[in-house]
């Protein structure tokens, strides 16, 4: 490492480093770079349109705006201001009117400080000064400081400032650091606000180096715009600021304050109803100013509480800027309670020579407790600091105010009180079979009946597909192709109701439902419908012909999703089929069944037959069937096998896998945090892909663990239907229980849990997100594929060691890297013995992605142009 | 009169000629009843044996470049043109018509040569990139699935034996070519060309054995990954995907090609191939 002493640094940045006893930063080619964690764009992007695709209520939404309002900075910056002008904002500041809270601060410029302070004077206030030659910095640091010192002995107590974007960009992260360092002096009492005018930094690489900086050198808030420049509190941009005030907090004890700022203009634009509206509805507002990108529209309530601090922590200070306001435009109900629950909050202003000790980055200094979950076991509970008064109310906000119960109505919803079976297009009773309930497994509640179907029922449904065959791989391509393409559309206009029935008959959040089960679906259906009239093309050189009747059976992970993938590329392929879903998930399969109809798809081209393991079986031991495709667990695959062998009938098989996710040191690591998140508790875990087994680098295994606890304990298990549910509910009691054995026998292996403290609902399946680290190769929580919302943390030193590690299991359906370095993740992708490997993301799935496991994680590929051999004989 | 030296025919495991572990031989006798050789009958241990030295060939070979997989494997052409009158007098004097001799060694070359070309192009055929919905990079391309044991045509012949391993070690995977002890003397004799053509000790293993004795042990082994079994009947089959099921082997059933046929197959070679798709985010 390098030591100060031996580099040309300035005296502020040699005193920071003193202080912390190490040096902070790092030269490079010619300056001294800021070290900062890579940030992954897509990766925050991704994060965003989460808190976007949240559903928050009207109540919820007034108490942000207030809380919101509370923070605006009111500001006037022109050249025509005058002492009145000022005077009358300031009384605007005082009291908005309409019941709407007063605001933070005044903001002017310096020659009108002594104005608002005297306007001010007793309300509590703040006057704000834009000082530093406001707003582009363009002047010597000499009378910068001058100009500084000067707002303040006019009475500004809060001075805003701008880095010198052009240098910062140049690399010249020392002279930005002394700059602010230098402010910051000249500033005495007064707070500094950092403005970093994110829109030009471009990358959020920049803004979170230029949050670090600022900050270090003593900024009291950073901030994204001026708000003269261009508009850019993004809430990619604002994210990326708030984890960056996070992690200074967690270091240094230091608590920062954020302000996302720029272009808001009035109370329209800051509500709910989104900046886009208000333009459209102000007619001279029009052309007047860039549109907002769609991350700014309708961003307000999200951004004010975007929970990235989990509710034991404390949340950083936020403060607004809200120029020009004129009026507010509607009555804002004071939600009192939540403004003083936050504000109850002590603010911990930890010395700025506080040491950065490793223990405190991992957020572990303060003494952790032992606690004790609902499940009854012992977890380390991360650190309390001085926040603990706080966590129940604001554990309360969170579950009670910002995300109020926002149910997916399922009014809308038709379901029958039975389902019969679908063989040759019309519903039939079963004749050997019988009807068997099929539940919600979040309340336990029978939502219907459906037909199963006995071995006489199979030869029937088998014989209509055969009978269908002929006729349908006749059919000119292209029209095959249209039924298709009209089967994808009938699925996107009846899209709300299909997901809202596969939330309640599988238990997945209606949000991933709606978000990324339909719409692959749907696409599913389109991708394939336009293979049907290019077979030729696919595989030149070969003539291809359909294989004939294909038998399929899925699992109830993603009904309608497994369903799309076996129908789509079959039927493009000519073939016609039968398909059987699993038995605890029928119903969204009988829905597909009526689009067929509706589709005018011919009849016995699609049948669809329910029933249990002994269905199955008699459809895999049909003679008269040509392939049987399958997805669900390994075991019944080498069933299936065993069954089918010397038959002569095709099969391909998607099994179940235990996918290895690892972490290297240099990863992006709040986005690799998000990735395991979604890795391992998108649908509740019941992915066969799903990154069960993370492998971090043992330098950043602390922090990886501590983040992802964290992360844990911000997600929220509950009713599927409700729109703001992480984890839903486990798919039966069956594979409960399951979850359950295992969960046991990781704990009697000697591996350490942690499940964040959440009631569970009283009725219906469910189980805690849950996390064990001290895990062993040999534990059977890492050998096993558990199928829930349970992830094993191992760690590793060497790439080689990670690779070797995450081959080592039997199975090779996926994997994921996580890594900044390009060759690497070539390297470690190569190496990884898997069918599908995300890197610097996960779970990712695609209609023309070809999917499907190496080893015993499966036969054969599902998807793109791959996808379609398996469905097709050649000569 | 100068006694002619005899040769004695062995295995080919992992870069050795080894005897049979077991002990056992069968006399390969031509149409007069005179000794041709005393072929060893590989039994399941040497089976094994060849098995781990197949799999501590895979990455090595699958590890480097198509380029070099591609010269290495024209070199083995090239040694097997030097040696042709070897294979031709084998074949020779186990029955086939000298013409008939030299048209299969001729063919064998052929196939080899072609296959030496497929190395580095069926990965642009049949990867692709895929055009995902949404902010992200994906590729698809064939890697080898690993270890391959291939029970290579009974006919007699040295094209049929390269017809069954080139599209394995085209592909970058290694192989334990079990061979029917009577068309065994010109594929162990290969064997010798392979040994000092660059080809990497283990990544092809030549057993001379039965198979109804050894195909069991193929199908059942765990750490073989994929099973080739040429000119199958149908209980080879279903005992094949039966035992085959306990890893999810992937099993074929090839059939030879028309007799004339050489160009390599690339459909065949990806037969040995697995698909792995690749995402990455695509962002600043």
């Amino acid at each position: 490492m390098m030591s100060a002493s031996t580099l040309d640094i300035s005296p502020h940045l040699a005193r920071v480093l003193d202080a912390n006893g190490s040096a902070p930063i790092s030269p490079i080619s010619g300056g001294l770079r800021y070290p900062a964690p890579s940030i992954d764009e897509v990766g925050v992007a991704e994060r965003v349109a989460r808190f976007r695709s949240r559903s928050i209520k009207a109540e919820s939404k007034r108490a942000a705006i207030d809380l919101a309002m509370r923070m605006i900075d009111l500001t006037t910056l022109e050249g025509k201001d005058t002492p009145g002008k000022v005077r009358q904002m300031c009384a605007k500041a005082k009291n908005p009117g309409a019941g709407a809270p007063a605001v933070a601060a005044v903001c002017v410029y310096a020659n009108m400080a002594r104005v608002a302070r005297e306007a001010v004077q007793g309300s509590g206030l703040h006057v704000a000064a834009v000082s530093t030659s406001f707003p582009s910095g363009m002047s010597s640091l000499s009378l910068r400081l001058e100009e500084t010192r000067w707002a303040v002995s006019e009475g500004a107590d809060e001075i805003d400032m701008v880095i010198s974007r052009g240098r910062f960009l140049a690399g010249e992260d020392g002279a930005i650091f002394d700059e602010v360092a230098q402010i910051k002096e000249a500033c005495g009492p007064a707070h500094l606000k950092v403005i970093l005018e994110t829109g030009e930094l471009q990358t959020l690489d920049a803004v979170r180096r230029a949050s670090e900086i600022a900050m270090d050198a003593g900024a009291d808030f950073i901030k994204t715009s001026t708000g003269k420049v261009a508009p850019a509190a993004t809430m990619d941009v604002t994210y990326v600021m708030l984890c960056a005030i996070r992690d200074y907090f967690e270091r240094t004890g230091r608590m920062v304050g954020m302000k996302p700022a720029g272009g808001i203009r009035d109370t329209k634009t800051a509500g709910p109803h989104g900046r886009h509206e208000a333009r459209r509805r102000h007619p001279r507002h029009q052309n007047r100013h860039r549109l907002p990108r769609h991350g700014q529209r309708n961003s307000w309530p999200r951004l004010a509480f975007p929970r990235l601090f989990s509710h034991r922590r404390q949340r950083p200070r936020q403060r607004f800027t809200h120029a020009n306001r004129q009026r507010a435009h509607q009555s804002l109900p004071v939600a009192a309670l939540l403004l003083r629950r936050l504000t109850a909050v002590p603010t911990l202003m930890a010395p700025r020579s506080k040491p950065r000790s490793l223990a405190a980055k991992n957020g572990s200094a303060a003494a952790p407790t032992p606690e004790t979950t609902q499940n009854g076991v012992a977890s380390d509970g991360g650190s309390k600091e001085a926040v603990v008064p706080a966590r129940a109310a604001v554990n309360s906000f969170i579950n009670e105010t910002l995300y109020a119960p926002a149910p997916e109505s399922a009014d809308h919803v038709r379901l029958e009180a039975k389902y019969p079976l679908f063989i040759g297009g019309q519903w039939q009773e079963p004749t050997d079979g019988g009807y068997v309930k099929t539940i919600n497994p979040a309340t336990e509640a029978t939502i219907a009946q459906v037909a199963t179907a006995g071995q006489n029922d199979v030869e029937r449904a088998v014989a209509a597909a055969r009978g269908a065959q002929e006729k349908w791989a006749r059919l000119p391509a292209l029209e095959r192709g249209k039924y298709l393409f009209r089967v994808a559309r009938l699925i996107q206009e009846r899209s709300r109701e299909l997901a809202i029935i596969e939330s309640m008959n599988g238990g997945k959040p209606i949000r991933e439902a709606r978000d990324v089960d339909l719409p692959l679906v749907a696409q599913h259906f389109f991708y394939h419908a336009g293979w049907a009239d290019k077979l030729e093309y696919a595989f030149p050189g070969e003539k291809s012909a359909p294989l004939g009747v294909v038998g399929q059976i899925i699992p109830w992970n993603f009904p309608l999703m497994m369903a799309a993938w076996k129908i789509a590329p079959a039927l493009a392929c000519g073939n016609t089929v039968v398909l059987k879903p699993a038995e605890t998930t029928p119903l969204t399969a009988m829905k597909l069944a009526e689009i067929f109809q509706d589709a005018g798809v011919p009849e016995g081209v699609v049948n669809i037959i329910n029933g249990g393991g002994s269905t199955g079986a008699a459809l895999v031991n049909h003679a008269g069937l040509d392939k049987i495709a399958f997805t669900g667990s390994t075991e019944v695959g080498k069933g299936i096998m065993k069954a089918l062998a010397g038959s002569g009938r095709q099969y391909t098989l998607e099994l179940g896998g235990k996918a290895a996710h690892i972490i290297f040191e240099d990863a992006p690591l709040d986005e690799a945090v998000e990735g395991i998140v979604n890795g391992i508790f998108f649908n509740q875990g019941h992915v066969c892909c799903a990154g069960s087994r993370v492998l971090i680098q043992e330098s950043v295994a602390d922090v990886v663990v501590a983040r992802l606890k964290r992360r844990l304990d911000t997600l929220i298990v509950g009713d599927p239907l409700d729109k703001n549910t992480d984890i839903g509910a486990i798919n039966s009691r069956e594979q409960l229980g399951r979850i359950t054995t295992l969960v046991n026998a990781g704990i009697e292996e000697g591996a350490c849990i942690y499940q964040p403290p959440q009631a569970l609902p009283s009725r219906g399946f469910y189980f805690a997100p849950t996390i064990f680290t001290e895990t062993a190769q040999s534990h059977r929580i890492v050998q096993e594929e558990i199928f829930g919302p349970v992830v094993t943390i191992q760690t590793f030193r060497t790439p080689d060691e990670a690779i070797e590690k995450a081959n080592n299991t039997r199975y090779g359906l996926s994997a994921g890297v996580w890594t900044d370095k390009g060759a690497k993740i070539f390297k470690t992708t190569s190496a990884l013995r898997a069918g599908v490997v995300w890197a610097n993301t996960f779970n990712r799935f695609d209609p023309s992605a070809p999917f499907g496991g190496y080893k015993e994680s499966g036969v054969g590929r599902e998807g793109g142009v791959q996808g379609l051999r398996p469905y097709l004989r050649f000569e | 009169m100068r006694q002619p030296v005899w040769k004695t025919y062995k295995l080919y495991i992992g870069g050795k000629f080894p005897r049979t572990e077991s002990g056992r031989y069968e006399a390969v006798r031509d149409a007069n009843g005179a000794l041709v050789a005393n072929m060893s009958r590989a039994s399941r241990k040497d089976f094994r044996n060849a098995v781990v030295a197949a799999r501590a060939a895979v990455s090595g070979w699958s590890g480097g470049t198509a380029y070099l997989r591609g010269q290495i494997l024209y070199r083995a052409a090239e040694m097997l043109e030097g040696r042709a009158a070897q294979f031709v007098g084998e074949l020779e004097r186990q029955g086939l018509s000298r013409a008939q001799a030299q048209s299969d060694v001729e063919r064998a070359g052929d196939l080899l040569v072609s296959y030496a070309g497929w190395t580095d192009k069926y990965q642009a055929l049949f990867g692709s990139v895929n055009p995902v919905a949404g902010p992200h990079f994906c590729f698809s391309s064939p890697e080898p699935t690993g270890v391959v044991a291939v029970l290579t045509p009974r006919r007699l012949g040295l094209a049929p034996f390269i017809e069954a391993i080139a599209p394995i070690i085209a592909g970058g995977n290694a192989c334990v070519a079990i061979v029917p002890i009577e068309a065994s003397l010109a594929p162990i004799s290969f064997a010798e060309a392979l040994h000092t053509s660059d080809v990497p000790a283990g990544v092809v293993n030549v057993l001379s054995g039965h198979r109804s004795e050894l195909l069991p042990h193929a199908a059942s082994h765990m750490d073989v990954n994929a099973l080739a079994v040429w000119e199958a009947d149908s209980d080879e089959r279903r005992l094949a995907e039966e035992l085959g099921a306990e890893n999810l082997k992937r099993c074929f059933f090839p059939t030879p090609a028309v007799q004339d046929e050489v160009t390599g197959n690339p459909t065949l070679l990806m037969r040995f191939q697995e698909t792995k798709t690749t995402w990455h985010p695509v962002g600043t």
